[in-house]
């Protein structure tokens, strides 16, 4: 008898007290951003978009999108509170646009601040550096494609998948401004009438704009650096015919598995990296040549190109002063005390570096055709 | 005393009282002082206290019917004795009501921003008094179960680590073995907790697994600390780590599932289960160390002006971070004391023993 009287007891109070979760809020009255840009204009005065999808049957725009002029995320929040009906939720950003004027300016990533403090906001929120306006971006409402800021998640998901790109959150950003072993890379879109994934923009060791590769580099970083392969095609032109376009000699294939070797030494006062790549590849087409026959020759070929394109790329970032592989991981782990007195600066060290990449090439398939 | 604990309700109770809000914060701790050496003063944390946890019991093992409050008059005298007892007791209750207020804390800022401190607190107050008062037995129970039901969440901390970069924790011992030492300072106190052997090993109905039992629970909390460790540091690597204030929830927080967008919001509750089996031991154990000082025939029934007055205190008090992490220190030092403690008290046994000794030859 007394057990329940307690409990009935303790029912009531805390039946009383459920209204103390004050701080909730009918879905009607959110705006959810799910797009958020940050861009500068001509004069240099910081500009915030936010995309935000509207349910209403009455609306015929799927999004709504406003921009405002503001210094700080969240003082651009409290811009947009006026224009905007419903109360802002940044907990479901999907997609952080940020204009490439923007990266080129020191300390932009104290913008982000808000975005870490706030348990609120989406850590998981993809990171997008747009080439020219982040306007452009935002204010185009394809009519054949799904809500912008979904279009561009899955758009990168996807391009993920098939490493076009690399999906970045907003930890990756944080994480490699942080780190003093490695460099930034975030996936890079253009505007032209389409939003179209080319390759990443690359930071240095202060989160500042460095340079930009374009698609085929981009899937040889991720090559570069150990990112666990899921469907990787590449494709490797050995040589083309001005007058005929189908005399092109060319493989098309799947990069199955890859191991990679580094060592780390210090000589002379410099690292001396030695890497060894060996690729497993799956021929997916072959025009001109025939994989069967000649799978020596192709494999010779097909390293030699191959080693030439990664020591062209390890080459313009060592001309950068940016490590976007992680090199420096290996250089921490296994040569600490000359690493550090270079911490403050890997890039640098990394530029001055000695390294020599060998690539070794294996068909493991030909396909089903024997020419 | 006719209420007995199995031998895995009483390692469940000690593992429970190990774990607390302190496995949150303790990679980021550890990653300041020591990088990705912390892991390694986690072993260390764990060998002292395993070793105080051994000398508790064989210093408790001459009287085992009695109760801790009753060992202590005996080795101490009355006046002394009754002194211990206030010592236990004060640090019970301070351990206890600071804990609770930094789960509190820390719901308020992850989850329920607007809701106030007081209002959380009294509801974690009514199952704290269901459960305290059930005496050993359903303290036991509670324990063991929730370790069965909670400890899948250490798991879901390797979820978003997907990447193999375990060249962060080469080269051991990079900075040589002073920061390791320095770090195990607080590793030490993170097994703060065993002292509730003193209260619980009375109630054992199996004294030969004591000592078995104790290591078991310090090696689980030690397996729980290192793999906790180990993932926030796969994730967040030795230069990140230092961002956030609880770097395991952050980490929790970027685990993505199609259905759930953050995760962290789900599990911070549900850890409250495993903190809880901390706080509520303490505040019954609170209960039945008062009751050897004020004269009261059933100790049940302080446990409710105790937890009534907790209220009133997060009423009246100003709370805010920076307070806490005061009181964390207060609570800190005076783990320190119960592991002098126990050494004392395991040396004042051997004495004990050699004058018993002597006197039977003087017989």
């Amino acid at each position: 008898m007394k057990t329940k009287r307690y409990l009935l007891f303790s029912f009531c109070i805390s039946a009383l007290l459920l209204s103390g979760c004050n701080d909730k809020t009918n879905i009607e009255d959110i705006t959810m951003t799910l797009m958020l840009g940050i861009d500068l204009n001509e004069d240099n005065e910081m500009i915030i978009y936010s995309s935000n999808p509207v349910f209403d049957k009455e609306v015929s725009d799927k999004n709504e999108e406003y921009s405002v002029k503001a210094s700080s995320l969240r003082e651009g929040r409290g811009e947009l509170d006026s224009l905007l009906s419903g109360t802002i939720s940044k907990g479901k950003m999907q997609v952080l646009l940020i204009g490439k004027k923007v990266i080129q300016h020191e300390d932009w990533f104290e913008l982000l601040d808000s975005l870490y403090r706030d348990s609120f906001s989406s850590i998981n929120c993809k990171v997008i550096i747009v080439e020219e306006s982040v306007a452009d971006v935002i204010y185009s409402s394809p009519s054949d494609k799904i809500r912008l800021p979904l279009h561009i998640s899955k758009l990168v998901e996807t391009g993920d998948k098939r490493h076009i790109t690399r999906e970045t959150t907003l930890h990756n950003l944080q994480s490699d401004y942080y780190s003093k072993t490695k460099t930034g890379s975030v996936p890079r879109i253009t505007f032209n009438d389409t939003i179209n994934l080319s390759g990443f923009t690359l930071l240095d060791h202060n989160g500042i704009y460095a340079a930009d590769i374009n698609q085929y580099e981009g899937e040889l970083l991720q090559l570069l650096s150990n990112t666990k392969l899921e469907q990787l095609f590449l494709t490797t032109k050995f040589s083309t015919d001005d007058t005929n376009p189908f005399q092109t000699k060319l493989l098309s294939y799947n990069v199955g598995d890859l191991k990679r070797k580094v060592k780390v030494t210090y000589e002379n006062g410099q690292f001396v990296f030695k890497t060894d790549y060996s690729l497993a590849i799956y021929i997916k087409e072959a025009l001109n040549e025939n994989p069967y026959k000649d799978r020596e020759k192709m494999e010779k070929e097909l390293k030699e190109k191959l080693t030439a394109d990664f020591n062209k790329l390890v080459k313009s970032f060592q001309d950068n002063g940016i490590d976007p592989v992680g090199f420096g991981e290996y250089a921490r782990a296994f040569q600490y005390k000359h690493w550090k007195k270079v911490s403050d600066n890997w890039g640098d060290a990394f530029g001055k570096s000695n390294i020599t990449i060998d690539v070794s090439v294996r068909i493991k398939d030909e396909g089903l055709n024997m020419r | 005393m006719n209420e007995k604990l199995t031998t895995s309700q009483y390692i469940f109770l000690i593992h429970g009282a190990q774990m607390g809000v302190g496995i949150l914060s303790l990679p980021r701790e550890l990653g300041e002082i020591a990088g990705s050496d912390g892991w390694i003063a986690i072993l260390i944390g764990w060998v002292l206290a395993s070793l105080t946890s051994i000398l508790i019991i064989k210093a408790l093992e001459r009287y085992p019917g009695k109760t801790a409050e009753e060992i202590f008059k005996l080795y101490f005298g009355n006046i002394l004795g009754k002194l211990v007892i206030i010592y236990f007791a004060s640090y019970l209750v301070f351990f206890s009501y600071t804990l609770m207020l930094s789960m509190v804390m820390l719901l308020k800022s992850w989850i329920l921003p607007g809701t106030s401190v007081t209002t959380l607190l009294s509801l974690l107050v009514i199952p704290t008094f269901i459960v305290s008062r059930g005496k050993v037995k359903v303290l036991g129970r509670y324990a063991e179960s929730t370790f069965l039901l909670t400890f899948w969440i250490l798991f879901l901390l390797y979820i978003p680590v997907d990447k193999n970069d375990w060249l962060y924790f080469l080269p051991f011992f990079k900075d040589g073995f002073t920061p390791i030492i320095e770090s195990s300072k607080t590793t030490v106190f993170s097994f703060l907790g065993f002292e509730i052997i003193f209260f619980i090993y009375p109630y054992l109905g199996n004294k030969k697994n004591a000592l078995k039992g104790a290591i078991a629970a310090n090696t689980i909390t030690m397996v729980i600390y290192v793999s906790a460790a180990i993932a926030c540091y796969l994730f967040y690597g030795p230069d990140t780590i230092g961002n956030y204030f609880e770097p395991v929830l952050n980490q929790l927080s970027n685990i993505r599932f199609r259905y759930v967008e953050r995760i962290d919001v789900i599990l911070l509750p549900v850890y409250m289960f495993v903190v809880s089996t901390t706080w509520i031991p303490y505040v019954y154990f609170t209960a039945t160390s008062l009751s050897h000082i004020v004269k009261i025939k059933r100790c049940e029934n302080i446990i409710l002006p105790i937890l009534i007055s907790f209220i009133i205190v997060t009423f009246i008090m100003n709370q805010d971070w920076e307070l806490l992490n005061k009181m964390k220190n207060g609570v800190t030092f005076m783990g320190a004391i119960i592991y002098v403690f126990a050494f004392l008290l395991y040396g004042l046994s051997l004495f004990h023993s050699q004058k018993e000794k002597g006197e039977q030859l003087e017989n």
